[in-house]
């Protein structure tokens, strides 16, 4: 219930959660949320595989990026553990459309790219198919890619493009993901020009075998792009 | 979703498709003149035409299927699938995609867009659907209200949507039900009284006390008088939902619907099973976040409060279960969601063991008729709680000092192989709390010891380790303080003085003690650095309540004949 007093003079409250947690409009967002939503959260921190951004006991290459030869993306940061609340928050943004939810996030991933130091060019984000884009209508990888841009003052280009429909990736294992993906992300037309030689970061909201990311980088590799990074959520 | 918008008779009038309108008007004898404008979403098209709401046809009344029938074959055709839709939809108030997978779950089969859309303009012309935006598009922010849960400007929100390439509202009051937004079309269906049938209802409960057979009749006695609104004022573990069964089996018979409804989802799920075994032969209908039958029809509905707003006018009984809990007492959306989803001249029972201020104030105007049911099942008294004070309470906990009568408060349950449930006020006291039993019990006993609260992910098996009586302390912020029922139950309140525990608050905390009949040892405690009115208020109320079970004989012999109330 929001009592006259809330209504007369403004309570500050957590980005996330709605209970009431203060802190200035301009501190970074680590500080805005409250404390239980961190822990919740479990931000991935200390160390990690250098190429996929998980987080591990030693700072090398991970059990599953040793099996790649000449992986087309570069590397890759999260922000978050993939874990229950994390997945609420994500299944809340995402299926629910709670677009109130993006800012917050995105500023969460801004800090991991600051941390992660890369030199970008220009940023793009995993496309979604036309029919589930009209279906959902938003595309939750568009919007947390606009917050991003806005905040790190990069241009951000609609490039790629869904052209085969593909069955929800989240009920589906590592195979079925990569041979699905084969063929359905292609680059928009006549933008090759603006792709080459140029450091491209790619936004997505989970990485969980990276089969989607993968395949996006391949596309921009293969229209000459230089390098690839891409930035997720949650993993 | 594209609509149209054109011109007959002087007047504007929304259409999904085209033809249908062309066929109706056609059957009238009315030409629509003109290409009509195209917007990409409803609520543009209500903004261009300025008015909120839409407009049918034709009344309603004047419809029969006889009128129908020597029509063109198309004709017939339509209003063939239209009242198959209307027989589904009937009391429903659903955005289209809802309405798409409704009907997809219903006829088993993928939905065609083009003829669920023909189907649904034909309900709208002829007066039997409403067609509404989901979220009103107006210039002036202040005028926007979403139509779905009635959420004001407050909460809406202007984003950018693929669906319609525009400026698109979104509330967010109800968006855990799906955003409702002003390019979806919400279709309101009102339900139709006349396919209700008498039928014979079975009925399997357990036999009534005579308190609760008293209140049951009194219950009788409301539902055949003209009121319709009445509130229940059962003390915890009184049995009230036995006490009910006899009038959901009376409008249940007599075809009607009936909603239970409650704010949580646990109560929800144990209560769709002693339902469902009271009433064997009724098609029942859960309803909660998690639940796989959104989309069933039934007669017998029991649903948490936010899915409520996906039916209209729908229910003849409805029973609002904890009705003075949060989040629904004090919030207009979902108290409005449960006056719009009882019928006209549906009748709303509030149950409650402690109803809030305005309610006992109307019932002593004589504007609302009340029930009171002041004895639990088994016949003994309610505990009342003993208040200790204790000064610089927090300050010790913090210090790790003793408390000599919270620790005499835990020796006793230990002795008396009982279970114990320490209230504190935050999250952060619980683990303060936790610190000091680790110091001052020894550690066997310590092992036994947990924290619950809102924010803990595991909550459901430490309360089930509770149960179960693996664990004998668990320690606790105000979540547990309804629906937990452990027979060898002890409470303490820690800083029962601060303002988080309201009078209802501490009621329903101290109506955890002496749920079964066996055990009879069982006492609450108030610990607190400060006596408030609010613990005496309580204190009273629960005293009061004693003395009336007295009164009306319901107590069992050996309190009726001492005459000491404890």
């Amino acid at each position: 219930m929001r009592s006259w007093w809330e209504t007369l003079f403004h309570t500050p409250k957590c980005r996330l959660c709605d209970s009431p947690h203060s802190a200035p409009a301009w501190a970074p967002i680590w500080r805005r949320v409250c404390s239980p939503c961190i822990e919740r959260l479990a931000p991935i921190q200390g160390t990690i595989c250098p190429r996929c951004g998980r987080a591990q006991l030693v700072s090398e290459l991970c059990w599953d990026c040793k099996k790649l030869t000449n992986p087309p993306l570069t590397a890759n940061r999260s922000s978050l553990s993939y874990l229950t609340y994390s997945r609420a928050c994500i299944h809340r943004l995402k299926y629910q459309g709670q677009v109130s939810l993006a800012p917050p996030l995105a500023e969460m991933m801004v800090h991991t790219l600051l941390e992660a130091r890369w030199c970008v060019d220009s940023i793009t984000f995993v496309p979604l198919h036309s029919t589930r884009l009209f279906e959902r209508g938003f595309n939750q990888a568009e919007m947390l890619a606009q917050e991003i841009a806005k905040r790190v003052s990069l241009p951000l280009a609609h490039c790629l493009e869904r052209v085969i429909e593909t069955p929800a990736q989240s009920s589906r294992g590592k195979r079925a993901r990569q041979q699905t993906l084969v063929g359905a992300i292609v680059l928009k037309e006549g933008l090759e020009r603006h792709v080459r030689s140029k450091h491209w970061l790619l936004i997505d909201d989970v990485y969980t075998t990276g089969a989607t990311l993968l395949e996006c980088a391949r596309t921009l590799k293969k229209a000459g792009a230089n390098k690839v990074y891409s930035l997720t959520l949650a993993r | 979703m594209e609509v149209m918008v054109y011109q007959v008779k002087g007047s504007s009038w929304i259409t999904l498709d085209r033809t249908i309108d062309q066929l109706f008007w056609g059957m009238q004898g009315v030409e629509i003149v003109g290409g009509g404008v195209r917007f990409p979403s409803l609520g543009q098209a209500y903004e261009w035409i300025g008015e909120p709401y839409s407009r049918n046809a034709i009344s309603a009344t004047a419809l029969e299927m006889e009128d129908w029938k020597g029509r063109a074959q198309p004709i017939q055709h339509l209003e063939y699938r239209a009242q198959r839709l209307q027989r589904w939809l009937a009391g429903r108030s659903l955005l289209w995609p809802e309405v798409r997978s409704f009907v997809a779950y219903q006829q088993g089969a993928k939905v065609r867009e083009d003829k669920l859309r023909s189907t649904v303009q034909w309900l709208h012309l002829t007066g039997r659907a409403e067609l509404l935006p989901g979220v009103t598009q107006t210039r002036a922010p202040k005028n926007r209200q979403c139509l779905r849960c009635g959420g004001g400007q407050r909460r809406i929100q202007q984003v950018a949507c693929a669906r319609c390439n525009g400026p698109c509202l979104l509330c967010e009051s109800c968006v855990m039900l799906g955003g409702s937004r002003s390019c979806l079309p919400l279709i309101r269906i009102p339900f139709t009284s006349e396919q209700k049938g008498v039928q014979r209802i079975r009925l399997i409960s357990p036999p009534l006390t005579s308190a609760q057979r008293d209140t049951m009749e009194a219950c009788q006695r409301w539902f055949s008088s003209t009121r319709s609104e009445l509130l229940v004022w059962a003390v915890t573990g009184s049995g009230k939902t036995e006490m009910l069964l006899p009038v959901l089996q009376r409008v249940l018979a007599s075809g009607g619907t009936v909603l239970w409804t409650a704010p949580r989802r646990d109560v929800i799920k144990e209560l769709s099973q002693r339902l469902g075994q009271a009433f064997p032969g009724v098609k029942q209908v859960t309803l909660h976040g998690e639940s796989q039958e959104v989309w069933e029809i039934g007669q017998l509905f029991i649903a948490t409060v936010p899915q409520l707003i996906r039916f209209y006018q729908f229910f003849d009984l409805v029973v609002v279960d904890e009705a003075d809990a949060w989040p629904l007492y004090g919030d207009t959306i979902w108290e409005a969601a449960v006056i719009r989803a009882t019928a006209a001249g549906g009748k709303r029972v509030a149950v409650t063991a402690t109803p809030a201020t305005p309610w006992k104030k109307q019932v002593k105007a004589g504007e609302l008729t009340a029930v009171t049911l002041p004895v639990r099942y088994h016949g003994y008294p309610l505990p009342v709680p003993k208040l200790i004070k204790k000064r610089s309470l927090w300050a010790r906990l913090q210090q790790g000092k003793s408390i000599p009568s919270l620790l005499s408060f835990l020796d006793q349950v230990v002795e008396k192989k009982g279970q114990a449930l320490l209230f504190v006020p935050r999250v952060k006291d619980a683990k303060t709390l936790l610190r000091w039993l680790k110091n001052a019990l020894p550690s066997t006993l310590y092992q036994g010891c947990s924290v619950v609260s809102g924010r803990e992910e595991a909550r459901g098996e430490r309360i089930a380790e509770f149960r179960h009586g693996k664990r004998w302390l668990l320690v606790t912020t105000t979540i547990l303080e309804r629906g937990v029922t452990v027979p060898r139950c002890h409470v303490a309140v820690l800083g029962a003085d601060h303002p988080i525990f309201d009078q209802a608050s501490l009621i329903q905390i101290a109506g955890r003690v002496g749920r079964s009949s066996s055990y009879r040892a069982g006492e609450v405690h108030f610990f607190t650095t400060l006596y408030t009115d609010v613990q005496k208020d309580a204190l009273r109320e629960i005293v009061a309540l004693n003395q009336l079970a007295k009164r009306c004989g319901y107590l069992v012999k050996e309190y009726k004949e001492e005459g000491e109330i404890p």
